[in-house]
């Protein structure tokens, strides 16, 4: 993502970058909360089931959220391996090609925001996802939940102005960030760790 | 032409502190509106995990 950032400013000539850039981020931002808005109402819509089905049962959705946040720990600490049910594709890089910047960044965050139909790297999505479906008393909550996790994605673009990375290669920020992968998993493991340990106080 | 050095990326511990301060405003928020109740607790842990989803999904493309 922050390749595509940097690529649709790069192409732009010195005097339009600034305005470019800040119409891109607004693109993303929206796009993601949009995106994320939209996911959230499909999992609202499951989650009422469950609620019709089973009435306002918060127990059995959060030990099984407390149960996949432990299950995925074990998977980021290395001790066994979990499926990670996605659609695992990339937003078409030729979106960027065809679109103008403003749409190509509302349609790529879009995308992000969307989840589980592009490839996701955080394991935080399946407690997640366990949670929401036990809140179908609450549907705003729910899409409120993963329009904010959409949002937050997109905003994670921010990086390229923050780090001043417009004239940085695409391949120099992939292996910068990937860099950084180990320590972001465990800090992964604290956020799954200390979820798990909040779910788990509360069903006791 | 060569490039500028770019700056260094946020260390990932700063990105942690903006991410627990952003979550515990979110959660304050949430409590707030919902009194203490179960839901809000599910919810704040929510929006820990999808706060997380979106942050940690930069660092592994």
């Amino acid at each position: 993502m922050a390749e595509t950032v940097s690529w649709m400013v790069k192409r732009e000539t010195s005097a339009k970058r600034f305005r470019v850039t800040c119409r891109i981020l607004r693109c993303f931002l929206a796009g993601g909360l949009v995106g994320g808005a939209l996911m959230g109402l499909l999992v609202a819509g499951i989650a009422r089931l469950f609620y019709v089905a089973l009435g306002n049962e918060l127990r059995p959705f959060s030990a099984a959220a407390a149960a996949l946040a432990i299950a995925y720990l074990g998977t980021t600490l290395g001790v066994w391996r979990m499926p990670k049910p996605q659609i695992a594709q990339q937003v078409p890089s030729s979106w960027r090609e065809v679109f103008p910047p403003g749409v190509a960044s509302f349609l790529y965050a879009s995308a992000l925001g969307l989840t589980f139909f592009t490839r996701i790297g955080s394991l935080a999505l399946f407690p997640l996802l366990a949670l929401s479906l036990g809140l179908g008393q609450w549907p705003l909550a729910i899409v409120s939940l993963f329009a904010i996790t959409g949002f937050f994605r997109a905003a994670t673009a921010l990086i390229v102005p923050v780090s001043d990375w417009i004239d940085v290669s695409g391949w120099d920020i992939f292996s910068t960030l990937t860099g950084q992968a180990r320590r972001a998993q465990r800090l992964e493991s604290v956020v799954l760790a200390v979820s798990a340990a909040i779910l788990i106080v509360n069903l006791v | 032409m060569a490039l500028a050095e770019p700056t260094p990326p946020p260390s990932v511990r700063r990105v942690g502190a903006w991410f627990g301060l952003v979550v515990l405003m979110a959660c304050a928020v949430l409590v707030a509106l919902t009194e203490s109740s179960a839901p809000a607790l599910m919810a704040s842990v929510g929006v820990a995990l999808g706060i997380w989803v979106g942050i940690g999904s930069l660092f592994s493309p």
